[in-house]
């Protein structure tokens, strides 16, 4: 009995039609699927995820089936060749198929990855750097540039408590 | 594959995972950076629930006035008093013709830009850190040459609640075994003087953070867990949310509470029990204090705190290793049997 549960594969259907066989030990770590796996396999039903594709869940299965202390270093190697849209990639699949670990570590290194985009000196460039434009009115973008240039060096930290006031 | 897409890639995050990556990065400084990105940005930011503030020295005179920002600063008297008790004490205690430089240290105030500005724009926050900044010449205690040591830890509600002060005037890795000198004298009046020195320096500093989270507290109606520490981790306020609740109450009942002229909380009538040992060591951290006082301070209408809970906690530290050394130093001194008790009245 107890073998051939442990055999029991859960399909899935990413979100570019592929069709992913998931070990039932790594698909129980999915929070979200755990409650209907017996019914699933039971039924063989396929558990679609228009949220994911291939993929990122090949990603998201990897590091199920990793020991946590070898998470940390997938971790690493991911995020080295791992530009962000990989990680909000990884981030939205966890999110979805409810990871905790996986959520909280991803969410982790964009964090950080939003403190150094956060350091370059000019709104401007942060905004080119994560792919947004500005929506605020240009005057208040032109008095921000303005503190910046007239505080110099010391603008790091006073530019905030001063520009936290222009953006009422 | 994904990489070579060049469209906006925060864009594609929803706005709960956004909120939840903000809610990672503590720092103030970047928040901020976010504030002023873009709109979408500027509204999930605002709606964060930690942030770790630390507050930036006052210039004189900054450009920004003339954009038309009213900058609100705290002026914080009795500069030396509270930054360098110890040095200022052995000015004091040791030598009287420097009475003269220290006054006038004094009337140097140092200042600080109040947190309110940055702080209502985040009206969800439930936890918050202040870090008060390092000031002009410290030195800080633990520094260079200086093997000094002040810590404390003060819990606040409406009042002081309880404050925990540990201090000695030498703290040092041990090196060798020394031969023990048993001969040393418990504690002189000088000793006594100094320590006192110590305590009243340390709740004039705990009750001036007080003051500063007296008005901020009204404007932040989520507030759960305030804690204030200094970039020298001297000190160390903290107020949980039972604690906060009962604040904002008294600000709200009264007006008066913001406008004191001593510019800090008063300190009510204190009993305090203070411990000394001329020298001890410390074998499970490897460190050997001198002159090495605690003292547990609460107030006299508080019979309920028990010495076992003010204990509790850490002192702030520069790392683990040093809070664990603080910890030992609390734990080992309350064995001793020879303790004072003392009473202060309201100041």
């Amino acid at each position: 009995m107890s073998s051939s549960k442990k055999s029991r594969i859960v399909k899935f259907k990413t979100s570019d039609d592929k069709t992913f066989e998931v070990e039932e030990a790594v698909a129980v770590q999915f929070e979200t699927i755990k409650s209907m796996i017996d019914y699933v396999c039971a039924n063989d039903c396929t558990i679609p995820l228009p949220n994911v594709n291939a993929k990122t869940l090949a990603m998201v299965v990897e590091w199920c089936k990793k020991h946590a202390d070898e998470r940390d270093q997938l971790m690493e190697v991911d995020v080295d060749e791992a530009p962000g849209a990989v990680l909000y990639d990884l981030l939205v699949a966890a999110t979805y198929l409810r990871v905790e670990d996986l959520i909280h570590r991803v969410s982790q290194r964009v964090s950080k990855m939003v403190i150094e985009i956060g350091k370059l000196p000019e709104e401007e460039d942060v905004r080119k750097t994560i792919n947004i434009k500005s929506d605020f009115p240009p005057q208040v973008e032109e008095e921000l540039r303005k503190l910046r240039r007239t505080l110099g060096p010391l603008s790091d930290v006073l530019v905030l408590f001063v520009s936290s006031g222009l953006l009422e | 594959m994904n990489s070579k897409q060049e469209d906006d890639q925060f864009d594609r995050l929803p706005d709960a995972l956004l909120l939840l990556i903000f809610n990672k990065l503590l720092d103030a400084k970047t928040l901020i950076r976010c504030l002023s990105v873009s709109k979408r940005f500027a509204s999930l930011v605002s709606q964060i629930h930690t942030i770790f503030l630390p507050l930036p020295c006052f210039v004189p005179n900054p450009k920004p006035r003339e954009l038309g920002f009213p900058i609100k600063v705290i002026k914080v008297l009795v500069n030396k008093l509270i930054t360098k008790p110890i040095q200022f004490l052995h000015h004091i205690v040791s030598s009287k013709p420097h009475a003269a430089a220290i006054n006038s240290n004094i009337s140097n105030h140092f200042l600080y830009y109040s947190p309110n500005k940055v702080l209502k724009n985040f009206k969800e926050i439930k936890t918050l850190r202040l870090a008060l900044p390092r000031l002009g010449c410290e030195m800080g205690f633990n520094g260079t040459g200086d093997h000094s040591l002040l810590k404390w830890k003060a819990e606040f509600g409406e009042e002081l609640r309880s404050c925990v002060v540990l201090g000695a005037t030498s703290f040092q890795r041990q090196l060798e075994r020394e031969e023990q000198q048993e001969i040393r004298p418990p504690l002189t009046e000088e000793d006594l003087q100094s320590r006192i020195i110590w305590t009243i320096s340390c709740l004039v500093s705990a009750s001036m953070r007080h003051f500063l989270l007296k008005q901020i507290v009204g404007k932040l109606p989520m507030l759960q867990s305030v804690v204030i520490t200094d970039a020298s981790k001297q000190g160390k306020l903290r107020m949980v949310e039972q604690q906060l609740v009962e604040l904002r109450n008294t600000v709200k009942n009264s007006s008066e509470a913001l406008e004191s002229s001593l510019e800090r909380t008063p300190i009510p009538n204190l009993c305090m029990k203070l411990w000394y040992v001329p020298e001890m060591e410390l074998p499970a951290s490897g460190f050997a204090m001198k002159g090495l006082t605690l003292v547990l301070i609460k107030p006299a209408s508080e019979r309920s705190v028990s010495e076992g809970d003010l204990l509790l906690g850490d002192l702030d530290g520069e790392d683990d290793e040093e809070k664990a050394v603080f910890g030992e130093a609390m734990r080992e001194i309350v064995k001793r049997k020879m303790m004072f008790m003392m009473e202060m009245s309201s100041f």
